[in-house]
């Protein structure tokens, strides 16, 4: 019975997109404002019938109804029950699922706090939002139906994949999403103001701290992807340039520079073309990304959907909406008011650049990804791309980016003075570059380029934190004045210095373990001691274990440092019983200055293991960093001045809590 | 609550919903110019920070202009907003109509769709229902699933052990035996349990793990009939032929007068004994003759030592050795439907034999015969 009320509910759901997509748009046209606002209770509506049934979802799943064809395909009796309600999406038809929830939240929420927005833009952005959903959830009902049903009932499901179970890999997927929906409200915007001509004062206010919020769930949902293929897929990388890490590396990328061009355009009044043209590339990419993980084109983990007819039918949604969005783009922007102008050497002049670095990044990884895709498509060659050729385009366009960084919150927004900024900085310019010959010297000459990638990602940090430095006079003001100032000082530029520090930090874990990371593959017999890069590791033995779903052989390793017992690492094979299906699980011992990473190989046969040990400096860094930059973008979320303030008169009243994310 | 009241009232919800959206708009709504709402914040903003000293005045001012610029700007293009107003279907029949339409056609593409009737089939409902209603493998999968949980549960390996050596899963039935084995201690009927599951592991074929299991079975228990007949067959196998007729009869003096296994011991001892006095078979000059044979010839005179070997064992029966090579030779001629009726025979000569009948059963899963 919950399966068949999932089902009606998610019809429900489409019925009211429907209404949500052509009522509003044409009330907008018409100027009867009782039309325009029917869109914020339909999204509301719509929300609750998605999350409606995928409650219904989770709940079969919870059960173990295996009437249903999603859960037996996906799910088991005997998975715990954690796994039983991430299993819900860890599946084609669940994630779709949760794709237009996650749309149908935001739209929700810019409903219920868009007060302030201009009636027009809020009725024709809810629209654009509705026709998503309809693409969406027609996509569901036609070709994914997570509520089809299977008869005859079969007695217990064919398990979850066993390298899906796992704590975040159950989250990451949501996060991933929360990205790329975020994403489609930068989208919906610059639709409406297309279809309406005029781009309001509030355009740039709303389309700003959507934008962050998707930049912040992306970036936390890329890095942990990237962290759980670290320590799941038993390979030691952290990044593999494979096409679907890419397909949510494109977004992430123009989304960064939408965030830097929404900047510009909150500020200056300035990029607005360029911006409503970002935005939708964006989101257009995030399509692209949804399209090429959940066609089946990649074989991949990530592809449990080999199914041409779906592979259409996000090919034709996407033609749709990202053709739809370019020609209406050709058509309209030459109608829209252009911004004011500015001098090159400008705050606005140096986050042009950061865009035309990003945008050009973003096409690198895009040719690199699409066109063995093409090749391969269009003459049945198969051709690998790889690790080199990211190296050599994204690589290069990186370095200058990074370098420029420092420079630009330094400059002054309209007309800036790049030599004075340049004296300003020559303190820490002269730092990193002390640090990087440190480093130099430390390793006895190890590589050049090492050293001076720490140089860079120490130009990063300390660039950041000066800039604050500066901006409160510490060492130019007495103590106190600096401490107020720091009090006053907006929110927004502490959130800026934490993701540009953060970048830093990134850049250090990786160049850390790229440059001096230690690999060791040997055999070990049981009691044997192995020294790798200072740490000593005795084998002490093999030993069976019973898991929930699995058993396991685990293999025991006391590691030593200078004498002294550190870490008991617990390397293991584990053989998934229902699908009988292998995956390794690493051991890992995180230290200061980097990872020692264990994985257990096959046996030789005379007690001995093959054991494949990692030293990985630093690498921990690389997750950490991307952290502090999401934590950045909280800062900056939380700062009050992004919000559509509500005039003091109207506080009596309490309608609007115009905070978009809180 | 049955599936169409909770339809009525999700569908009665898209109604209210619609209901809700289209109601009068609020006169005050409409009067909210969002850009003067924005540059009046930017212009409070502007004055905090030049308070809190994060501006300095010159570029107060300056900004202060622009934003003033912009606020009359948006100031005159609000007036070209006063096109808003309602007045378009105003009345109660739009609504009513869409949110009708809203659930029809819902209705309808689940009436194509949907499976009302097919009622949920959650798992902990199916565990519930009564033991005479379940079928072995629902008890199998409840037992299982009990022992992924708490696999030191030696009490459950012991209960799971002998059905799966029943259904003919050998491999986990001696994981089961095994596992009882060594969490409630090695036992006589544990032994013997894993010895013949590890014969059967192996087709028939009595291995030397096996044996060890067998012989620590009947040390412990010496009453145990199942273990020593496996063993006597495993002095057979190993072509010890005196040794195994020595310990039949001995089996079969030590038998009551009524013991269950008694005609089997009897029938496999006459067929050892004929066995050892000379197993009647091609002599050198037959099998000399073949080499020199024709293809041709060679399988009509396979075919037809086959023939005989058929006739005379339906005719008269015979041990179990002659039975099982019959089925054999019926399947290298390829001939399927004769291996199975030589099968079908052995079990009916067989078929108050336990230790016979698995045998007959492994051979023919040997042979990818089984039903």
């Amino acid at each position: 019975m919950i399966a068949e009320i999932g089902h009606f509910a998610t019809l429900l759901a489409l019925s009211l997109a429907l209404l949500q997509g052509s009522l509003p748009i044409w009330g907008a046209a018409k100027g009867d404002l009782r039309i325009m606002n029917s869109a914020r209770t339909f999204a509301v509506g719509q929300f609750l019938f998605v999350a409606f049934a995928f409650a219904c979802l989770i709940a079969l799943y919870v059960r173990s109804d295996f009437s249903v064809l999603n859960v037996w395909e996906n799910s088991h009796s005997a998975k715990p029950l954690l796994y039983k309600v991430t299993g819900a999406w860890g599946n084609h038809e669940g994630s779709m699922l949760l794709w237009v929830l996650i749309l149908a939240f935001f739209g929700a929420l810019v409903a219920l706090f868009g007060d302030n927005l201009p009636p027009r833009l809020r009725a024709n952005s809810l629209a654009v939002q509705g026709w998503i959903s309809i693409a969406f959830l027609l996509f569901i009902l036609i070709t994914s139906n997570p509520f089809a049903r299977l008869f005859p009932v079969p007695l217990d499901g064919q398990d979850l994949n066993p390298i899906l179970q796992d704590i975040s890999l159950a989250i990451h997927p949501p996060l991933l999403y929360a990205g790329y929906v975020g994403f489609s409200m930068a989208f919906s915007f610059a639709i409406a103001a297309l279809i309406e001509g005029k781009i309001d004062a509030a355009w740039a206010r709303w389309v700003r701290p959507w934008t962050l919020l998707a930049w912040m769930f992306l970036t936390a949902g890329i890095s942990m992807g990237s962290w759980w293929a670290y320590y799941e897929l038993g390979w030691g990388g952290w990044w593999f340039w494979d096409p679907v890490e890419n397909a949510s590396f494109m977004p992430w990328l123009a989304g960064t520079a939408l965030l830097h061009s929404a900047l510009v355009m909150e500020r200056r009044d300035a990029l607005k073309v360029w911006t409503i043209l970002l935005a939708i590339l964006t989101f257009s990419l995030s399509l692209l990304g949804t399209f090429l993980v959940r066609s089946g084109v990649l074989t991949s983990v990530h592809a449990f959907a080999v199914d041409a007819a779906r592979g259409v039918f996000i090919l034709v949604i996407m033609g749709i909406f990202v053709g739809g969005a370019l020609t209406l783009f050709a058509w309209r922007a030459p109608r829209l008011r252009q911004g004011g102008l500015f001098a090159p050497i400008s705050r606005e002049g140096a986050l042009v650049l950061n865009n035309l670095f990003l945008a050009t990044a973003t096409a690198a990884v895009f040719i690199g990804t699409l066109y063995p895709l093409l090749l391969e498509a269009l003459t049945g060659e198969k051709i690998s791309v790889g690790a080199p050729f990211f190296n050599k385009t994204f690589g290069p366009l990186m370095v200058p980016l990074l370098i420029l960084v420092p420079f630009g919150p330094m400059l002054a927004w309209k007309r800036g003075d790049l030599l004075a900024v340049a004296q300003r900085l020559a303190v820490v310019a002269a730092f990193a570059l002390i640090v990087a010959g440190a480093v130099y010297w430390s390793l006895n000459g190890g590589p050049v380029l090492a050293a001076l990638g720490v140089g860079l990602a120490v130009w990063l940090i300390a660039g950041a934190v000066f800039e604050i430095l500066w901006r409160v006079k510490f060492m130019r003001a007495p103590f106190a004045e600096a401490f107020r100032r720091a009090g006053g000082l907006p929110r927004a530029a502490w959130g800026t210095m934490l993701a540009h520090a953060g970048v830093g930090v990134v850049l250090l874990g990786i160049v850390g373990v790229t440059s001096w990371k230690t690999e060791v593959i040997t055999t070990v017999a049981p009691g044997e001691t192995l020294t790798v890069a200072g740490s000593e590791l005795t084998f002490e033995g093999i030993s069976s274990r019973e898991g929930p779903n699995y058993s396991e052989e685990v293999a025991q390793f006391t590691v030593r440092r200078e004498g002294e017992v550190v870490a008991i690492l617990e390397p293991a094979k584990r053989l998934y019983t229902v699908r009988r299906q292998p995956t390794t699980e690493a051991g890992i011992k995180s230290f200061i200055g980097g990872d020692l990473y264990l994985v257990l190989g096959e046996a030789t046969g005379d007690g001995s293991y093959i054991i494949r040990i990692y030293d990985n400096p630093l690498v921990t860094l690389i997750w950490i960093g991307t952290y502090i930059m999401v934590l950045g973008g909280m800062v900056s979320l939380s700062d009050r001045r992004l919000r559509v303030g509500a005039p003091r008169k109207r506080a009596a009243k309490p309608v609007s809590a115009p905070a978009p994310a809180e | 609550m049955s599936l169409w009241i909770m339809f009525a009232l999700m569908a009665a919800s898209v109604g209210i919903i619609v209901l809700v959206a289209l109601r009068p708009a609020r006169a005050t709504e409409q009067t909210i110019n969002a850009d003067l709402l924005v540059y009046s914040d930017q212009l409070a903003t502007l004055e905090a920070d030049l308070e809190s000293g994060q501006i300095e005045t010159g570029e107060a001012e300056t900004a202060k202009i622009e934003i003033s610029r912009r606020l009359l700007a948006a100031g005159k293009f609000s007036a070209g907003n006063s096109d808003i107003g309602t007045g378009i279907f105003s009345g109660p029949t739009f609504p009513v109509f869409l949110a009708t339409s809203a659930v029809l056609l819902s209705l309808g593409v689940y009436a194509l769709n949907g499976n009302p009737d097919f009622a949920g089939v959650p798992f902990a409902g199916r565990q519930s229902e009564s033991p005479q209603d379940q079928s072995i493998p629902a008890l199998l999968a409840q037992i299982e699933e009990h022992l992924a949980q708490a696999p030191e549960d030696g009490q459950g390996w012991e209960l799971i052990a002998p059905i799966y050596l029943r259904l003919g899963r050998f491999n986990e039935a001696v994981r089961a035996f095994a596992n009882a084995g060594r969490i409630l201690g090695a036992n006589a009927p544990r032994l013997a349990g894993l010895g013949v599951a590890l014969v059967g592991v192996n087709g028939g074929t009595i291995i030397q793990e096996a044996r060890q299991a067998l012989v620590q079975a009947v040390n412990l228990d010496p009453t145990l009939v199942r273990p020593r007949l496996l063993l006597i067959i495993a002095l057979e196998q190993d072509g010890n032929l005196l040794e195994a007729r020595e310990a039949w009869q001995s089996l079969l003096r030590e038998s009551a007068e009524d013991a269950p296994w008694r005609e089997a011991v009897t029938t496999r001892l006459a067929a050892l004994e004929e066995r050892i006095e000379g197993a009647p078979g091609p002599d050198q000059s037959q099998i000399d003759a073949a080499g020199q044979m024709s293809p041709e010839d060679r399988q009509a005179m396979v075919t037809r030592m086959v023939g005989q070997l058929a006739a005379r064992l339906e005719a008269d029966g015979g041990p179990l050795s002659d039975w099982m090579r019959l089925v054999r030779s019926y399947m290298v001629l390829q001939q399927e439907d004769e291996a199975r009726a030589a099968l079908a025979n052995a079990r009916a000569q067989y078929v108050r034999d336990e230790v016979a009948m698995e045998q007959i059963a492994a051979t023919a899963r040997s042979l990818s015969l089984e039903e």
